[in-house]
């Protein structure tokens, strides 16, 4: 997304220098209250911080001095990093606007529970004003005007409350037409006075229902200020609102905003693969290759998280990451471990291992979690108090953003990731800085990332600047007293007037090449027996499991410094193999299908048709498929056990199998039962 | 371990930022190609532009460009610079088209350099 501020950055600095005119008398006042007392070009201490300041700024600056017509005829945005503090700058704005703009309600966006009850807990009885110092004496605006009212929750009486309420928190569903509830809401704030929108996570507002009903808010909406740390989506969709401000990564990290991450992976020799007949569990080959000859052999990269030798090797040099971190800690804060898996059967599985393997307290959150085990993960770090934290949290996607619980100190990447905000949104999760008692603002934190090499994330990497370090070779643990690296340098916008101005699109351009997507070949002719092709594929029940790594070091990257370094040696081998490791005969039956269902959509996307209305006829025929060939022609639900893990071993072969005839997808689709 | 050449263009005299980063050494080989060019007037590494494109599966994706750069005549430009070995995949080819589609509605100029 542009940056749509930079043309103005010049201007905006002029302004500051000469004292900010053509402010309202009442900005000016509050902005002076805020401004450090022997340096106007900074925040008071104790205020904002000094990016939450510059973001305040822009947006005082683009709604009083340039205005809805030159920026932010939609809204305008803020691109601030994870941990970045979002939540002091929207108290701020909201202070503002009541004391200079008369404004006095505040409807608030959030995407979800979690990022909810985050916003509940800090603006509750007007907390985070408190905490900033952000109401002046002379305004007579007091924290308790802010009245909160969380929609929702079971505490809000409908109308009246969102009547008498200042501020307003919801999920933009709660303002949807096509629900009761929704309409009430809206009409109750339709029916009230203008009011400033906060749009929170606001790279979830691409979608139909969503805009719209953000329009039909507009004509009330004083302001709308959108914040996230990820505005351009992984489908490429990307808010209306135009972007004024980007605080990334790597100036959060030169400021010392967030902990500096420090990649980990396995340094290794040799393999082992063992080839079984999944059938019947024969063994066919067992072969102990170099590393270098291991791409050769058709391994899915994240088998290499997934096996069960590999993943708790993974494990195992998580948990040295966390042994450290805790020593760091000093008892003053549990540190946790979180890792993160793909699927359910894959975090059942880390889950069992790091509890019975590693005798290590461990929560498992997934999409099937009740209530209560999603309150413990959102009250991981407070629980050292009750005598018995959980070390480990493990999770599929469901705790991203807004799910920060700052004692993540290590992240166990058990994913690959191709999408860079899932990616992000997730190493997000262990860079909020441990501020509890006891801890100083400027004492050096890390959040240690174990990955994989064959993950293949070093793009990932990228992202946060990860330059290499040549530094000292250390041996075994990081000493607890070891100084940990300094921030990186701060990119600085020195010389505004070097900023290039990049002119508006032309719509009258789009000419007849807009819809021109390059040279696809014709898509293949769907099959019409697609029934007997398909039924004519043959499988080799013959699969390959890693069953041995011989690491020989552990190496880190530390992102902002420079290069990869052998920190340690490598970890003790796990010792037996018990079963420990298996997952439930229910998480088979289900991950089977979870991933049948993963397959059907992406075979139907591959064979260029829409997902939404054709991956059903898919699946039904992978489905009629995966029980005829290795099924016994029984149901997901009534096989044997044994033939649904066989099954479970086959899927990538079928996959792979089903993919590879041209026009088979689509004739499916095309054909379907005629 | 792969390893690529990062690191910090220090001081840059056309370029806002106090210092660009670069995440290769063709870029950054191209920085010092756009400081000593008398045309060059003004060049931009970290510009926050973002370009949609589609790739293969035709879904939308989006690419950061590699430099926003202004001449001395007023033209401005997007500038990619490319591995020679990559120059003809049809990713790159696709988001050249993306890239292309988007400087001509901005009567911008859209350059490869391998």
């Amino acid at each position: 997304m542009f940056n749509c501020f930079s043309r103005y950055e010049h201007l905006f600095d002029d302004w500051r220098r000469d004292g900010m005119p053509g402010l309202k008398a009442e900005s000016y006042q509050y902005i002076d209250f805020l401004t450090a007392p022997d340096n106007d070009q900074l925040p008071r201490e104790g205020t904002l911080w000094p990016h939450q300041w510059e973001a305040f700024l822009r947006v005082v600056y683009a709604h009083e001095i340039l205005g809805k017509d030159q920026v932010g005829a939609n809204g305008l945005l803020l691109n601030i990093v994870t941990g970045g503090g979002k939540t002091a700058v929207i108290a701020a704005l909201m202070a503002w606007l009541r004391i200079a703009h008369n404004i006095e309600k505040f409807v608030m966006i959030c995407p979800n529970l979690i990022v909810r009850d985050r916003l509940e807990d800090d603006f509750h009885k007007g907390k985070v004003f408190k905490e900033r110092d952000l109401l002046p004496k002379w305004s007579s605006v007091t924290p308790q005007d802010f009245v909160l009212t969380t929609l929702g929750s079971g505490r809000e009486g409908g109308w009246a409350h969102l009547m008498s309420a200042s501020v307003i928190l919801g999920n933009i569903h709660q303002f949807y037409t096509s629900n009761k509830s929704g309409q009430s809401n809206l009409s109750g704030l339709m029916n009230g006075p203008d009011f400033a929108l906060f749009n929170d996570e606001a790279h979830n507002s691409p979608a139909p229902e969503y805009e719209a009903t953000l329009q039909r808010m507009r004509h009330k909406i004083v302001l709308r200020v959108d914040t996230t740390a990820t505005p351009d989506r992984a489908d490429g969709k990307a808010p209306d609102s135009d972007m004024i401000y980007e605080y990334g990564v790597t100036d959060a990290l030169a400021d010392g905003i967030i902990k500096t991450p420090v990649v980990y992976q396995p340094d290794i020799k040799t393999v082992q693969l063992t080839y079984t007949d999944a059938r019947t569990g024969e063994k066919r080959k067992v072969e102990e290759i170099d590393w270098d000859e291991v791409d050769r052999r058709g391994l899915n990269a994240t088998q290499w998280v997934t096996d069960d030798v590999p993943m708790r090797q993974q494990m195992a040099i998580a948990l040295r990451r966390l042994e450290e971190q805790e020593r760091r800690a000093k008892g003053r804060y549990q540190p946790i471990l979180f890792v993160v898996a793909v699927c359910k059967a894959d975090a059942e599985k880390a889950a069992n291992n790091l509890k019975h393997h590693f005798k290590v307290k461990t929560l498992l959150v997934t999409e099937d979690s009740d209530e209560e085990d999603r309150q413990k993960a959102r009250e991981l770090g407070k629980a050292l108090k009750s005598g018995k934290p959980y070390r480990a949290v493990v999770s599929v996607l469901m705790l991203r953003e807004g799910w920060d619980v700052p004692e993540v100190g290590v992240i166990l990447l058990l994913r690959k990731f191709s999408s860079k905000v899932y990616g992000q949104q997730v190493i997000g999760r262990g860079l909020r800085r441990v501020r509890v008692k006891g801890v100083d603002p400027t004492e050096p934190q890390i959040c240690a990332v174990v990955d994989h090499p064959k993950l293949e994330h070093q793009w990932l990497w990228d992202i946060f600047n990860a330059k290499k370090r040549t530094g000292v070779m250390i041996d075994d643990q990081f000493d607890e007293t070891e100084d940990l690296p300094p921030p990186p340098p701060k990119q600085k916008l020195e010389k505004p007037h070097l900023v290039i101005t990049v002119p508006a699109p032309d719509p009258s351009v789009m000419a007849d090449e807009e819809f021109d997507i390059g040279e696809i070949p014709p898509p293949p002719e769907p099959i019409k027996n697609w029934k007997e092709v398909l039924h004519s594929i043959a499988y080799d029940p013959t699969v390959v499991e890693i069953t041995k790594v011989n690491v020989a070091a552990v190496v880190g990257q530390e992102l902002g410094g420079r290069g990869w370094k052998t920190i340690q040696s490598a970890p003790e081998d796990t010792g037996e193999r018990g079963p420990v490791g298996q997952i439930s005969d229910e998480a088979v039956r289900e991950a089977v299908k979870t991933r049948l269902l993963e397959i059907a959509e992406e075979l139907t996307v591959a064979a260029g048709y829409a997902a939404t209305f054709n991956k059903d006829r898919v699946y039904s025929a992978l489905l009629h498929h995966v029980r005829a060939k290795f099924l016994n022609g029984a149901s997901l639900g009534l096989a044997e056990t044994s033939d649904v893990e066989f099954a479970w071993k086959m899927l990538p072969q079928v996959k792979e199998k089903v993919g590879a005839i041209p026009g088979l997808v689509a004739g499916v689709i095309e054909h379907g039962d005629e | 371990m792969a390893m690529s050449k990062h690191g910090q263009y220090l001081n840059p005299k056309k370029s806002p930022w106090n210092f660009e980063y670069y995440q290769s050494d063709l870029e950054r080989r191209m920085m010092d190609r756009l400081e000593s060019d008398p045309h060059v007037v003004k060049w931009m590494k970290r510009h926050s532009i973002t370009i949609p494109w589609i790739d293969g599966q035709k879904h939308q994706r989006r690419y950061v460009p590699d430099f926003l750069v202004e001449y001395e005549d007023g033209t401005k430009a997007i500038i990619e610079v490319k591995d020679p070995s990559r120059v003809d995949t049809n990713e790159v080819q696709r988001k050249r088209r993306a890239g292309e589609m988007w400087c001509k509605m901005r009567g911008m100029e859209y350059i490869i350099y391998s």
